[in-house]
């Protein structure tokens, strides 16, 4: 029996009662997203005692009041005692098919509970994480990997699935890759701490030995974008706006005045105090969390002059004038000048006050212009200046030019002078505010843990890529609809029990029965993939195998069905690589151009594998702070395995064919034990076995039945185990026979991984092969950081160390250690030890060098002596703006030599190539040591002329003494004055030898 | 601002016939008007209607009695024990209506409710044939005057029924401590010599509440039920064997008869057969009793439906093919239960008045064992009335559809 409440009321049904055929399918539990969730039916209810007292007698057109058809009511359908649904009821049509006999058509609109249905459209972005909001330390970072996280301000102990976690995943800003930065590692969500969030945030539950096993708590969402950002909230949280309801004076004398300016009204009219920073008491804002911040006031300026007289008189001093100072903890970040010129103001007797002026200002005292509207108007500044949570900022005004300002002769009447005040003015209306221009985060900042994952992705389809990720099986709880079974596949089977549907007779033989050979299957081809993303290593896989990394298909032996189905989950796949120096494998999210320039990249979500704290073995890592600096031997290793090197699960769905690391440091071992293997394949061996059958019939079904439906169970008539797949249109009113599909299956074996030892990549590890390892393309046999950018390497079979700085090679066989630092070998088959600093070789062969500060030329080691003997070029090209200035402004040829040193000039070659305007006036170009009293050559007029030409001199020594000046650069400039107009550019050529002194 | 309420029913009224109001005003000009009549029913506002003037009479018309039916049942003793008057509370209810007025003041609708108050008036459970509401005088069985009012039936006043019949009168009246203040019940013998003379008193009488001016007491069979009789003469039981025939007349807190005389002949004789009686809702709110004592034959429909299954038997080492296994099985039986009743002869009289049984909404069943059960409707499409100078005699003959289903076994 079916029982109808609209606002509580128990409706009055028709005769023929109403009926709810419900349906029941698997296809609810494995795709619980497209579930049936709402349904209207209309029904049409008598018009009795009952229904008219509910509807108010909605016949009555001149009805006023009552039952409202614009609005829901609410409806609960109850149908032997269990309620169908909870959903609204609204009024449709009233019918009249006779005199007074009424007729209510009612829509009902059913909508079952359903964490789908709930979630709709949300964004990630509406899931609130800010319980493990924490401070962005090195500390809270480390902590992170195995000890503690920040909840709720709050330490508490690590727990894999709690939380975040701070993996180690290079995201190209590392130039070395051994320091790592604290604001280059950014936080990952741990994936059930995300379906948690999602299901409480819902009001739902859920029970599952998968989302609560150890498996699934060490999966995480890392970070993705390029750079940890401040959230709008907390950049909302930092801003400010104060005003000035009061004019503030401050009275000059003769020892200086000053005072912090008096920002007293941080709530009405436009000004505001978001995050309550601002004390209108002490005028001061207290900085809130660590980060830059841009402070600025618009502060309009005046004076009041007050003369100890009633003569009319003038101001004495020209100027009177302030300091206003943006300041930190009482230190100035920040000062700006300006100030009133009173030798304007015209003669005035008892006081002077100046108006807050727009422009012009009347006596045009102001000449400042910051703002084109107000001449008194002055905004001191200071962008994007780091402050550490807790800094306090104030606005000053003070007063300078002290040594002119005598209060006893501030004015005159133009025969006397009189004593007086002189005061400088803050005019209402000022304001002192901020602005957040720099949202990156700082080091100390608060991390704002709503900003971590993907703000813009629905929260369904991130639900929905786990549950086809591992192929879950989301089950209602019937006898709490808030809540869900959830289990994979395989083990939501293994939970069910047999049901004997033969000898209880349910299968009614007299009625439609349809068999469809493989009937399950639905595509000849089955294709499991992450989403493709565009990072280096993941453009890098596709370039090489035309595929998505760790993506997996089936192929079905079947001439009839072609098509494909492919389940795509939301998150990219994420190839991980090593460095080259040690076997810390990690997930590498860049973009790198043919020139090997790395960049960051705003990838697409990822989801990954945290197994805790890694050792390594090979080159440790820097984890580098603001102050500290902390090596570590081991490291927060995250992935797509478990492990990269033993690994016992894999989150790609298929076995990957090339890897971006190899067995240098540890033996690799891979295995088969992927998302498709573990999750998928059982499904999979069954629906395309040539046996699987699908069956429909009608069946007995009793209420009881229905009650203990379980799609787990199997069900056994025909002399065959079935697997429930639909119940249609059960009815409990109908008294009829019910149908039901049913699919038979072939009973295959649990999958069972294998793993092995991978050689090379071309072995087979039994049924598959494992992937290619790390395939450097290395024509020339070259190994050197090639993320240095101070590190130049030509020729072939070169070793540079990855730690080496400032290195230039050219040749072959050479080997530089690490650390060694400015570098230049022109040779091949050297060897410059690690460490040294400070070695050329030019033209060298097989040398083995042992010292810093080592030349060889030819294969011979040069003398610091020769070296200084030697003659050498220097190039300077003289820019039009250069010469311009080349007088005020002379450019240095040829640097200082150093101590005891002095620079002889060989030859001077000064081409005009470049020259296309002759420069009119102070044209004579001349280099010197010191001024024009010690040049050593004179191209007097050479810029007087546009003629292409060069002059060619010995230079002469024009000063005193007989020898150049030691450790003295050699400068070019022009005598007099710079040169006027003209264009172009001029070369200069220096041939020079450096002696000692 | 001024309602007048032209036109209303005053005193009683039926509530499944027109209820009927006419108000006027003198501000129907003003922009956006509408008369506000709001319902109340029982001290509870139920109902609001807003009524445009009408175009040509500037009027407001409105008709209640499809709001009070709602708040109105009925009343019958369906445990066959009353042993006093009853009132009727679901029978009957007290309405009055607020009369106000809405318009556009200023550019907002305004409401003035209030302004007139409609007489209050009391509503019963009646629903009478048109010919009847139009001539329709609720004085006439309104209890509250040394008039000989009417009780709420239309039966014949003289009626013979079986001895063993029960039966009610009900009746409307003001629950003064004055007009209905007892029951007389005279009992004669065959021979019309006074047998006994039985007073039963009103407990409802000055009970103050609308409820009690809706009653009723048992007048067949079940006038034995009644205590706290006062015997003038004779002796109780009222209707002991000697008792051929009786009347029954209410009388005010005096010596004054205040309703008609209504007068039953004990029938009895024995037919052979089974009686059932029906005791129906009539017109005007009372249930009537008629008892059909001739044959009767009980009639059960059915619908069944059957699906076939496989035709053997499992066991551990067996498979069994035998011709008790029930391969063709029932899922779903259902039946139900009619029972065709035939009545003696009848008069004209009540002929014209088992129109009523005819169309009753709500109908008992009494077996011959006194077991009560609902009717769901009768088989009879058409109801023509007899009369004696064409048809000489006649009886009523009809099925009565029980009001349940029964359903079998499954397998």
């Amino acid at each position: 029996m079916v029982e109808i409440y609209i606002d509580n009321t128990l409706l009055d049904m028709p005769e023929e009662g109403v009926n709810f055929p419900l349906n029941y399918s698997i296809a609810d539990i494995r795709e619980p997203d497209k579930r049936q969730q709402s349904f209207s039916k209309t029904i049409v209810l008598p018009s009795t005692k009952t229904n008219d007292k509910l509807f108010t007698h909605a016949f009555n057109v001149n009805r006023s009041g009552g039952y409202n058809a614009n609005t829901k009511a609410s409806c609960l359908v109850i149908q032997d005692g269990v309620e169908v649904f909870n959903g609204y009821a609204r009024l449709s049509k009233i019918k009249q098919s006779a005199v007074r006999k009424f007729s209510y058509e009612v829509v009902i609109y059913g909508s079952l509970a359903n964490l789908f249905f709930d979630i709709g459209k949300d964004k990630l972005g509406s899931l609130d994480f800010s319980e493990f909001n924490h401070e962005y330390t090195k500390e809270n970072q480390e902590n992170s990997w195995d000890t503690s996280i920040i909840q709720n301000s709050s330490a508490v102990a690590f727990e894999y699935g709690n939380g975040y976690v701070y993996p180690l995943i290079d995201y190209g800003y590392s130039a070395n890759q051994v320091d790592y930065k604290v604001t280059e590692l950014y936080p990952a969500l741990y994936a059930k701490e995300v379906w948690d969030k999602i299901f409480s945030t819902y009001g739902y539950t859920y029970e599952s030995s998968f989302i609560n096993s150890a498996r699934f708590k060490r999966l995480i969402f890392p970070f993705t974008r390029e750079r940890l950002e401040l959230s709008n909230k907390q950049i909302e949280d930092r801003l400010f706006e104060a005003g000035n309801s009061a004019k503030q004076e401050l009275e000059f004398n003769s020892i200086g005045a000053l005072a912090t300016i008096e920002f007293n009204d941080d709530s009405s009219g436009n000004n505001f105090d978001n995050g309550g920073n601002f004390n209108v008491v002490t005028y001061s804002y207290t900085v809130p969390d660590t980060g830059y911040y841009t402070f600025s006031a618009r502060i309009f300026m005046g004076i009041r002059l007050v003369p100890d007289t009633t003569a009319s008189v003038t101001c004495n001093l020209p100027s009177l004038t302030c300091q206003w100072r943006i300041k930190k903890n009482g230190s100035y970040i920040a000062l700006y000048t300006a100030g009133a010129n009173t030798s304007n103001i015209p003669a005035f007797t008892t006081s002077y006050e100046s108006a807050n002026a727009p422009n012009p200002d009347p006596d045009n005292i102001w000449n400042y212009n910051y703002d084109p509207n107000w001449a008194n108007l002055v905004t001191p500044t200071v962008v994007n200046h780091l402050c550490q949570q807790g800094d306090v900022i104030t606005i000053e005004m003070a007063q300078i030019n002290l040594n002119l300002f005598d209060s006893s002769t501030l004015f005159t009447d133009g025969v006397t002078n009189y004593s007086g005040k002189a005061y400088f003015q803050v005019k209402t209306g000022s304001i002192f505010y901020n602005k957040i221009n720099n949202i990156g985060l700082v080091e100390g900042g608060t991390v704002d843990m709503n900003t971590i994952l993907p703000v813009d992705i629905e929260i369904k389809s991130l639900l929905n890529s786990i549950i086809k990720m591992f192929n879950l099986y989301v089950e209602q709880d019937n006898n709490d609809e808030n809540n869900y079974f959830i289990e994979p596949r395989n083990d939501f089977y293994d939970n069910g029990v047999e049901v004997d549907f033969d000898s209880t007779d349910k299968l009614a033989f007299d009625r439609e029965q349809e068999i469809t050979p493989m009937g399950a299957l639905d595509a000849g081809r089955y294709l499991w993939t992450y989403k493709e993303d565009k990072d280096y290593y993941n453009q890098k896989y596709i370039e090489s195998w035309g595929e998505i990394y760790g993506q997996h298909f089936e192929d079905v032996q079947n001439d009839f069905v072609k098509n494909e189905i492919k389940t795509e989950v939301i998150f990219s796949p994420t190839p991980v690589a090593d460095t080259g120096f040690s076997d810390m494998v990690m997930p590498r999210i860049f973009q790198q151009d043919s020139n090997g320039s790395i960049k960051p990249y705003a990838a697409n979500m990822r989801i990954l594998y945290y197994n805790g704290l890694r050792n390594i073995t090979g080159q440790s890592w820097n984890h580098v702070a603001a102050t500290t600096s902390v090596t570590h031997l081991d490291y927060p290793y995250c992935g797509h395995l478990d492990d990269p090197f033993n690994p016992t699960f894999d989150l790609n769905f298929g076995v990957v064919k090339e890897v971006y690391y190899d067995d240098t440091y540890t033996t690799l071992n891979w295995t088969n034990a992927n998302v498709f293997n573990e999750y998928h394949k059982q499904f999979i061996d069954e629906i395309t076995n040539e046996n699987s059958i699908l069956f429909s019939g009608y069946f007995n079904l009793t209420p009881k039945d229905v009650y203990d439906l379980d799609f787990r169970n199997n069900y056994y008539f025909l002399q065959a185990y079935w697997r429930l797949n639909k119940v249609i249109d059960y009815n409990a009113n109908a008294n009829d026979l019910t149908k039901c599909e049913f699919l038979k299956l072939k009973n295959v074996s649990p999958f069972v991984a294998t793993t092995g030892v991978v050689i090379g990549g071309a072995d087979d590890i039994e049924e598959y092969t494992p992937p290619k390892l790390k395939t450097v393309i290395n024509y020339n046999n070259n190994n050197y950081n090639k993320r240095a950018n101070d590190v130049t390497v030509s020729g072939k079979d070169n070793t540079v160390h990855y730690s080496a700085r400032s290195i230039d090679v050219v040749g072959d066989g050479n080997v530089i250690g690490a650390d060694a630092e400015r570098i230049k070998v022109n040779g091949s088959n050297n060897t410059i030890a690690g460490g040294l600093t400070d070695v050329t070789l030019i033209n060298t062969d097989n040398a083995e060098i042992l010292e810093s500060g080592i030349t060889y030329i030819n294969g011979v080691e040069i003398a610091e002596e020769d070296l200084e003997n030697r003659s050498r070029w220097a190039r300077v090209d003289l820019t039009s703006s250069q010469i311009l200035s080349l007088n005020t402004t002379p450019i240095t040829c040829i640097d200082a030599p150093g101590a005891g040193k002095i620079i002889s000039p060989n030859k001077i070659i000064i081409s005009k190539g470049g020259l296309t305007t002759a420069y009119t006036s102070n044209t004579n170009v001349r280099f010197t040591f010191g001024d024009d009293s010690t040049r050593i050559y004179t191209a007097d007029g050479i810029l007087a002329t546009a003629a292409p030409y060069s002059v060619e001199a010995e230079p002469t020594y024009l000063g005193s003494g007989t020898n150049f000046p030691p450790n003295t650069a050699l400068k070019v400039y022009t005598d007099t004055g710079n040169p006027r107009t003209g264009n172009g550019s001029l070369t200069i050529l220096i041939n020079y030898s450096i002696y000692t002194a | 601002m001024a309602i007048t309420i032209d036109q209303q029913v005053t005193g009683m009224a039926t509530a499944y016939n027109p209820i009927d109001y006419v108000l006027s005003s003198t501000n129907t000009s003003e922009t956006s008007f509408k008369f506000i009549s709001d319902v109340y029913v029982n001290g509870v506002k139920r109902h609001r209607y807003l009524t445009p003037a009408d175009p040509n009479y500037s009027n407001g018309f409105i008709d209640i009695a499809s709001i009070i039916e709602s708040y109105l049942t009925f009343d019958f003793d369906t445990a066959l024990n009353d042993d006093s008057i009853k009132n009727n509370p679901n029978s009957i209810a007290e309405v009055y209506v607020d009369f106000g007025e809405q318009y556009d003041v200023s550019g907002v609708i305004t409401d003035f409710s209030g302004l007139a108050t409609s007489e209050t008036l009391e509503v019963i459970n009646g629903s009478l044939e048109y010919e009847d509401y139009i001539g329709f005088d609720y004085t006439d069985y309104y209890n509250n005057s040394s008039a000989l009012t009417k009780f709420l039936t239309n039966a014949p006043v003289n009626r013979t029924i079986p001895s063993d019949m029960n039966a009610w009168l009900y009746m409307y009246n003001d629950n003064s401590t004055v007009y209905l203040d007892r029951v007389r019940v005279r009992t004669y013998d065959s021979t019309g010599t006074l047998n006994g003379l039985f007073l039963f008193s009103n407990p409802y009488r000055g009970g103050g509440s609308y409820t009690d001016n809706h009653v009723r007491f048992p007048v067949g069979a079940n006038l034995n039920d009644v205590t706290g009789v006062t015997v003038n003469s004779g002796a109780l039981p009222i209707l002991d064997a000697d008792v051929a025939s009786y009347d029954v007349q209410t009388f005010d807190n005096g010596i004054t008869r205040t309703s008609e005389l209504r007068t039953y002949t004990r029938d009895l004789t024995c037919t052979g057969f089974d009686r059932y009686t029906l005791h129906f809702i009539n017109e005007l709110g009372g249930f009537d009793s008629f008892a059909f004592d001739l044959v009767h034959k009980i009639n059960w429909s059915k619908e069944q439906s059957n699906y076939m299954t496989h035709g053997y038997t499992r066991s551990e080492d067996a498979v069994t093919r035998n011709l008790t296994k029930h391969q063709r099985r029932s899922y779903h039986t259902q039946t139900n239960k009619a029972i065709r009743i035939t009545s003696n002869w009848i008069t004209e009289a009540e002929s014209i008045w088992l129109r009523e049984l005819f169309d009753s909404p709500i109908i008992y069943c009494e077996y011959p064992d006194g077991t009560l059960v609902a009717v769901a409707d009768i088989d009879l499409n058409t109801y023509e009335e007899k009369q004696n100078i064409i048809d000489k005699t006649f009886n009523l003959e009809m099925t009565v559809n029980l009001a349940w289903n029964n359903y079998r076994q499954r397998r």
